[in-house]
């Protein structure tokens, strides 16, 4: 969506003074940010969705009452509320109440998520075994399989394998790199297959 | 991708790890949400890690191969008749290499020509002094050593009277019986040029040179 404002001040204004278009950009700009700070706070997927809806609600009712004191930190206002509801909703012991009635729900900021995720996931697995069968070092490929996979501290990795950091950073950097190539060349022959067919 | 992309994709690392303390993870949280191109890549990076746990069966497979190749010590290695049979082959294989860089490298170091002052029939020259008299350029030397069945190469050496290094050249006569020896420039001083067969006790010819 295009939008006539330039940054997040003006959104909050407009919100302010009644603009309900400013409302959707204000969805459009942060919600899949929201969404996955929660997520990645420890939120399943239906939980998340509740709390990310809950955090559009608050903030929209807060903007319409009256505007923020500085409204060049409205990212700052919503991660506020965000990630208060989900200290919340952890010391809960019963589920959050959803709200299916809500017309933020209606705007289905992810449609088309989750075919766009599987996607991507099908890509980036496909990128993985291609990076592992081009990587014939074995402590190489130790070294990812530490860092990624264990989760083990960089430092560790390197006392463990008998490492310099150099090395490590070498390894880690190169696959990144060529993860990123090898997604951009799948991204690519998925947009030629899109012309071709169409 | 350079350092200060690694940096910051070693902070993403961190952030999607749990690693970062509650500051930092303020930081980073209000990074992402005003920062819509620093999302695109931290959603990019989690995805990578995401496909690397995703794939854990492969890796534990790739590994365990790796782990069942049974690694001999070289001593134990080189015993194996199809070792050793392929250590000759690559010995012999370098050999020749080796022999055919030399004659490479000679072929170039003539390639690109050399300006030659002077072709001397040495013993040919009637004059009554037993002394060749050259300048200190560049000159061809030929020396009929007479024509040979065996086609045995010859030594020449030129080797100085006062100062100066000792030079050594093994060359085949040619079927003339020529041999032939191009001189450094820059030589000066009385030189004696011994010509003999390769393992000869006595020299076929001696000459004396002398480079102005």
């Amino acid at each position: 969506m295009q939008s006539s404002y330039e940054n997040s001040e003006q959104i909050a204004l407009a919100i302010s003074q009644g603009d309900r278009k400013a409302e959707s950009v204000l969805l459009e700009r942060y919600y899949r940010t929201v969404f996955f700070i929660l997520r990645r706070r420890g939120n399943d997927e239906e939980q998340a969705r509740d709390l990310c809806q809950e955090t559009f609600r608050i903030t929209f009712e807060r903007l319409r009452e009256k505007p923020l004191a500085e409204p060049s930190k409205l990212a700052a206002f919503m991660r506020s509320i965000a990630v208060n509801l989900c200290i919340a909703e952890n010391r809960k012991t019963e589920r959050r109440q959803t709200f299916t009635n809500s017309d933020i729900v209606e705007l289905a900021a992810e449609q088309g998520l989750d075919q766009f995720t599987n996607l991507a996931k099908e890509r980036a697995a496909m990128a993985i075994r291609r990076l592992l069968t081009e990587l014939t070092s074995e402590r190489d490929q130790k070294i990812l399989y530490r860092y990624y996979i264990d989760e083990i501290d960089k430092k560790d990795i390197c006392a463990e394998l008998a490492l310099n950091h150099r090395h490590f950073d070498k390894v880690i950097s190169r696959a990144r790199t060529r993860f990123k190539q090898l997604i951009d060349a799948s991204e690519q022959e998925a947009v030629l297959e899109v012309v071709r067919g169409g | 991708m350079n350092i200060r992309e690694n940096e910051s994709e070693d902070v993403i690392d961190l952030y999607l790890q749990g690693r970062l303390d509650t500051k930092e993870l303020e930081n980073f949280e209000l990074r992402m949400l005003e920062d819509p191109q620093f999302f695109k890549k931290v959603r990019q990076v989690e995805l990578m890690h995401a496909a690397f746990k995703d794939q854990k069966q492969l890796f534990d497979e790739t590994l365990k191969a790796h782990r069942s190749v049974k690694v001999l010590p070289f001593t134990m290695w080189i015993k194996q008749p199809m070792s050793l049979a392929a250590s000759l082959l690559v010995v012999i294989g370098l050999a020749f290499t080796g022999i055919n860089y030399i004659q490479q490298v000679d072929e170039l170091n003539t390639r690109a020509g050399y300006a030659v002052n002077s072709v001397i029939n040495i013993g040919q020259t009637r004059s009554s002094a037993s002394e060749v008299i050259l300048t200190s350029g560049v000159h061809l030397l030929q020396v009929d050593v007479g024509i040979d069945i065996e086609q045995t190469p010859f030594v020449l050496s030129l080797l100085p009277l006062r100062d100066g290094d000792s030079m050594e050249y093994r060359v085949m006569p040619d079927a003339n019986g020529i041999v032939r020896l191009l001189t450094p420039s820059g030589l000066s001083g009385p030189y004696q040029l011994k010509v003999q067969r390769e393992n000869g006790l006595e020299p076929v010819s001696s000459y004396q040179i002398r480079f102005e």
